[in-house]
């Protein structure tokens, strides 16, 4: 439909995106992408990169401009007027969201909204249009079965691909991917990456790709820019920009990703931190019809004193379930639980007891962790409570915890909404050192954070342990995460382990199926990374049916 | 064969509940100190043996369970007992009154609703028209002015003032009045909850596809609303039939609102006891169906 | 959506005492100004029949004009401010207390005591307010105190379903996991995480609720199901003087228009506190 020419498809300069009258949330951004090319726009949340897909789409939020140029294959998307857009969006750029399920009308059909889609573009009917339907259900490696079913009935995975076909339906030539994996399994996500890889070679796309996972992105752009507080800071060929990253910002993404922390093993002592023997947890309070639902079906678990343990697996296969059984949020039962030597009680009432506040937990969102009504210190007297102490004793233990997690006194007044994320995590991790743990668990607590501060929380960590002598049950699925934290590593599928061992060893020489695949479908920055690495790696996606 | 399972349920339910208000209004009126006997027998005079047969004759002997279960047997069989007042069975009364109510509440209804969505549609579709602060003002007017106020006020103006006489016993006025209360109660969170799904994900999804506008809104916006409207029209039912028993009232119209009203003043425990039962059906009913055609439309429950 | 979570939280910006809260000030004093005046000054007797005066036109003597009884329809008015306001305000606390307070027990119990009182507001909810004061009209008869309890059964579940959202919402949040984590028990929980923010809606449901109550109230008088018949609150006024609006439609629209100016105004401050607190919708969204 365009003319091949050398000339790039698209040629952004001089972007600028905000509301009017107020400081620009992208300022002066350029680029250009030929077709065939994958651009990655890396950035941390209020970086600018969403804002700058949207308006290449012209879906900014309500009471946005956009100034500058965007001249796409002869014409200027900043000065379209709506029925300009019209023409263009589907037809000539396609787009994928982060969230598929959201992205797709839960009242329709898949071919339903499919074939809408395909006709909003070409004139097919009746079998014609059925025909092209499966056509492009089958190249994004989905079954024409799925023709029928909604939304809801599909996993998160095929549900993305569906979304990826919807993109693809007015046969555009530029693709927009905004976050496409972020609310996915590793496994999945690399299955998504790299049909998306495919894609963009086989249709000659030009594809702008935003993630704020640069591991991500080096696995499927030819060029990466990388975005900070509206501005593109620097863009370059992937593995230029990931060998020699010329700003300093770029450079601690690149390091974020890359070294993290050192991590010595601690002294170890006799007796473990935490045994575990046949824990099974359910959910459910089994009222008079309901049975509780089982979801983690008799593991046994052991950290030594000061040591580390990581649990990885997939979303809902019982990693968190296994973190709150042993704080007591959710009901479970143990042959045995011991913690440094004692046995502990299980569930909520047992949290009263002196050995479970040795126990303590640091979860997911640290947003979500601080109650936004209370101050800093009204969160960290929650955990002294049950002890009762004056208030000067209360007062200089939360200030010793504050200095110790590298926040000071000062913050004790704050309230949440003033604390960065990083700082709020830094709270919560506080909060639980009050009560002197001997265990830490950490639920996920990475994967809310910006890359460079996960950087800062994992060095806390690492402090923690040593100076503490504080045990870590770590819950994850970052492979790079655990392969620094070092100890062991057990991976749980549907609520039972599969393998455990020695970190390094289990996941450079994985023996479990699951394993194997966790370990393959890893993100990982390397400078050597090619993108004819991810056909060596997958050959077996070509055109199949993926379970999702 | 699981979808039906719910509605199984909610239609259970819908029954106890029935049953329950039914006892409650049962107990109600027995607790009410002298009974329609006492009543007669203070006016006349009534023997003794006279005020047991009588009681007998009216299903006021034995214990409230006892006389409760004989009322249900009989108004299963369709037999609702007598008007005391009016001597006439009561099963005819209620028969007479419920059709004109249901036209009338009928009629209101889609009024109000269909004007809801037009204002609701055309603030959306215009932001910059006089359209938004109409749908405001419209739901201002039905919080603070009742519907027996705007009723008074149209009697004094039309009928009084300027003469056009038929606003009483026509179904025009109420109807107007009644809809426009109802249209004030959807048309505004009905806008909202429109706003907020232009705003959904998958909304823009199909923008970003090139969708036409009008279809984006036929079938991504609006569906996404349905639950919201069925939700609340249930809730402004209750309105509804307020306003229902008001309008009757005040414009003299016929119908189970002054069949109720009038049972009231008159000490009708029969009539009053048929009236509440046939309401608290009509309720738990329509509520009933609104909650299977929630389920219908959406195809995640109906999995 | 990356776009839309950058947003600055409050781009539309309502901030300052919006001109819903002034207007709505203004009228509720205007409409209880003249209740205010009688309680400083005192006035005439709502109750004195003057049978040679009746359906006077308003003038000296009798600024409002007298009624079909030749009661000073002032006095009457003034009066029942306090009586259609007294009882809004009974109802509102009424709900509050037997929606608020019992969906809060019953949330803390759970097991068989939270699915009970849940099924009685769902009664309560299919439940028109009419019939309801039909109801405690024929048990209880006419007067202020049913029709209390009939305006605080109607709305309790209004209060009943806030509770249960907050809650709900509350009890998901990982701060409370956080805290149950360090051994609070249930009342400390509730007291700390579950109350405070309970606060903002249930206040601003109140505020939504009163001038609902203040229409059903009058509503109920209308149809003879309010007060009792020498109590004169607006609605029983209207009601009272429906039959003469002919001969004298002053009786009839002065207690109309303070009906309206008050409900109205306590909407528009409904509304300004809603624009704050927001209990009704679901959620708040990032």
């Amino acid at each position: 439909m365009s003319i091949e020419t050398a000339s790039p498809l698209l040629r952004i300069s001089g972007l600028q995106v905000g509301f009017p009258g107020a400081a620009p949330l992208v300022r002066d951004l350029g680029f250009t992408l030929s077709k065939g090319e994958v651009l990655g726009l890396v950035g941390e949340s209020g970086s600018g990169k969403s804002l700058t897909v949207s308006a290449l789409i012209g879906l900014l939020p309500d009471g946005m401009a956009a100034r500058g140029s965007a001249m796409f294959d002869g014409q200027d998307l900043l000065s379209l007027p709506p029925q300009g857009w019209r023409a263009l969006r589907g037809r000539r750029i396609g787009m994928v969201f982060q969230d598929p399920l959201a992205a797709l009308n839960p009242f329709m059909t898949i071919g339903a909204q499919l074939a809408e889609a395909i006709k909003a573009h070409h004139p097919l009917r009746g079998r014609d249009l059925h025909a092209r339907a499966e056509e492009l259900l089958g190249e994004v490696g989905l079954e024409r079965t799925f023709l029928g079913l909604y939304p809801h009935a599909l996993s998160g995975g095929q549900q993305q691909r569906a979304v990826i076909a919807l993109a693809l339906s007015g046969d555009p030539c530029l693709l927009l991917a905004d976050e496409p994996t972020t609310a996915l399994d590793t496994v999945v996500q690399a299955q998504i990456l790299a049909l998306l890889r495919r894609l963009v070679a086989s249709r000659g796309l030009a594809a702008v790709f935003i993630s704020h996972d640069l591991g991500v992105v080096a696995r499927i752009a030819d060029t990466v820019g990388i975005m900070c507080q509206g501005e593109l800071l620097e863009a370059g060929p992937t593995a230029q920009l990931l060998s020699e990253p010329s700003h300093s910002y770029s450079r601690s993404l690149v390091a974020a990703c890359r070294d993290l922390p050192g991590w010595e093993e601690a002294p170890i002592a006799d007796v473990p931190a935490l045994r575990l023997r046949n824990l099974i947890v359910s959910y459910g309070s089994g009222g008079l019809f309901r049975q509780p639902r089982q979801v983690v079906h008799g593991i046994d678990l052991d950290v030594p004193a000061g040591g580390v343990l990581s649990v990885v697996g997939a979303s809902g296969g019982g990693k968190s379930s296994i973190a709150r059984a042993l704080v007591g949020l959710a009901g479970a039962k143990a042959d045995v639980c011991e913690i440094g030597g004692v046995s502990m009680p299980l569930g909520p009432r047992g949290r009263r007891s002196d050995v479970a506040q040795r126990v303590q937990i640091v979860f997911q969102n640290p947003t979500a962790s601080l109650n936004p009504r209370m101050t800093v210190a009204q969160v960290l007297a929650e955990a002294l409570r049950r002890l009762g102490l004056p208030r000067g004793e209360e007062q200089r233990r939360m200030v010793a915890a504050l200095d110790e997690v590298g926040l000071g006194g000062e913050y004790l007044r704050r309230f949440p909404h003033q604390l960065s994320g990083g700082q709020k995590q830094r709270v919560a991790i506080a909060r639980a050192l009050l009560t002197e743990p001997t265990l830490l668990i950490c639920d996920e607590i990475l994967s809310a954070l910006d890359a460079t501060v996960q950087a800062q929380i994992l060095r806390l960590l690492c402090r923690l342990r040593l100076e503490r002598g504080l045990a870590l049950l770590f819950i994850g699925h970052d492979l790079g995460v655990v392969r620094t934290l070092g100890g062991s590593v057990a991976v749980i599928e549907a609520g039972r382990i599969v393998e455990k061992g020695r970190a390094a060893e289990v996941l450079a020489q994985p023996r479990h199926s699951f394993t194997q695949r966790l370990v393959a479908a890893e993100v990982s920055v390397s400078p050597q990374w090619s993108q004819t690495q991810v056909a060596a790696e997958y050959p077996g996606l070509q055109r199949a049916v993926v379970a999702g | 064969m699981r979808a039906f399972l719910p509605l199984g349920i909610s239609l259970l339910r819908a029954l106890v509940l029935v049953a329950t208000i039914t006892f409650i209004v049962f107990l109600l009126i027995r607790a009410v100190p002298g009974d329609v006997v006492d009543v007669l027998a203070a006016q006349g005079d009534l023997t003794p043996a006279q005020q047991a047969a009588l009681r007998v004759d009216l299903g006021l002997d034995g214990t409230v369970a006892e006389q409760f279960l004989r009322w249900l047997r009989q108004a299963v069989a369709g037999d609702l007992g007598q008007s005391v007042r009016f001597g006439r069975p009561v099963i005819g009364m209620v028969e007479q009154a419920i059709p004109s109510t249901i036209v009338f509440a009928a009629a209101a209804f889609s009024f109000g609703l269909c004007l809801a969505l037009v204002l609701a549609l055309g603030a959306l579709m215009a932001p910059r028209s006089p359209l938004p602060a109409l749908v405001e003002a419209i739901n201002l007017w039905s919080i603070a002015v009742p519907t027996f106020v705007a009723g008074m006020a149209a009697i004094l103006v039309f009928s009084i003032w300027l003469g056009w006489l038929p606003v009483i016993g026509n179904m025009v006025a109420p109807v107007v009045i009644l809809g426009l209360d109802i249209a004030g109660q959807l048309a505004k969170p009905l806008l909202e909850e429109l706003r907020e799904a232009r705003l959904a994900p998958h909304v823009r999804a199909a923008r970003a596809r090139g969708i036409h506008p009008v279809l984006v809104a036929a079938r991504y916006v609006l569906p996404k609303t349905v639950p919201v409207l069925l939700a609340l029209s249930s809730i402004s039912l209750a309105s509804l039939i307020g306003g229902t028993m008001t309008m009757e009232a005040l414009f003299g119209l016929p119908g189970l609102g002054s069949l109720v009203l009038n049972a009231v003043s008159g000490r009708d425990y029969p009539v009053l006891q048929a009236v509440v039962m046939v309401l608290a059906l009509g309720v738990v009913l329509i509520n009933a169906v609104a909650d299977l055609a929630r389920r219908l439309t959406d195809p995640r429950m109906r999995a | 959506m990356g776009g839309a979570a950058i947003l600055p939280v409050d781009v539309a910006g309502r901030h300052g005492p919006s001109g819903r809260l002034l207007v709505g000030a203004a009228l509720v004093l205007l409409a209880l100004a003249p209740g205010l005046v009688r309680l400083l000054l005192g006035g005439a007797d709502p109750l004195d029949q003057d049978l040679l005066a009746l359906n006077l036109p308003p003038g000296a003597g009798h600024p409002l004009g007298t009624d079909h009884l030749g009661r000073d329809v002032l006095a009457r008015l003034t009066v029942g401010t306090w009586l259609t306001l007294g009882t809004g305000i009974g109802g509102v606390l009424l709900a509050a207390l037997a929606g608020g307070v019992v969906a809060l027990l019953a949330l803390t119990l759970g097991g068989a005591a939270r699915a009970t009182a849940y099924a009685v507001f769902d009664l309560l909810r299919v439940l028109p307010g009419v019939l309801l004061a039909l109801l405690t009209a024929v048990a209880l008869g006419n007067g202020v105190g049913p029709v209390t309890l009939a305006l605080g059964l109607s709305f309790a579940p209004l209060f009943a379903e806030v509770v249960r959202a907050t809650h709900e919402r509350e009890m998901a949040a990982d701060y409370v996991a956080a805290a149950q984590v360090f051994g609070l028990g249930r009342l400390a929980v509730l007291w700390r995480h579950v109350l405070p923010n309970l606060a903002g809606p249930a206040v601003t449901l109140c505020a939504i609720v009163l001038p609902r109550c203040i229409v059903t109230e009058s509503v109920l008088s209308f149809l003879g199901l309010g007060v009792s018949p020498d109590q004169p609150s607006w609605g029983r006024m209207i009601a009272d003087a429906s039959g003469f609006a002919e001969d004298a439609p002053h009786a009839v629209l002065a207690p109309m228009l303070a009906l309206a100016l008050l409900t109205l105004g306590l909407s528009l401050l409904g509304e300004a506190a809603r624009r704050r607190f927001d209990p009704l919708r679901r959620e708040q969204r990032p």
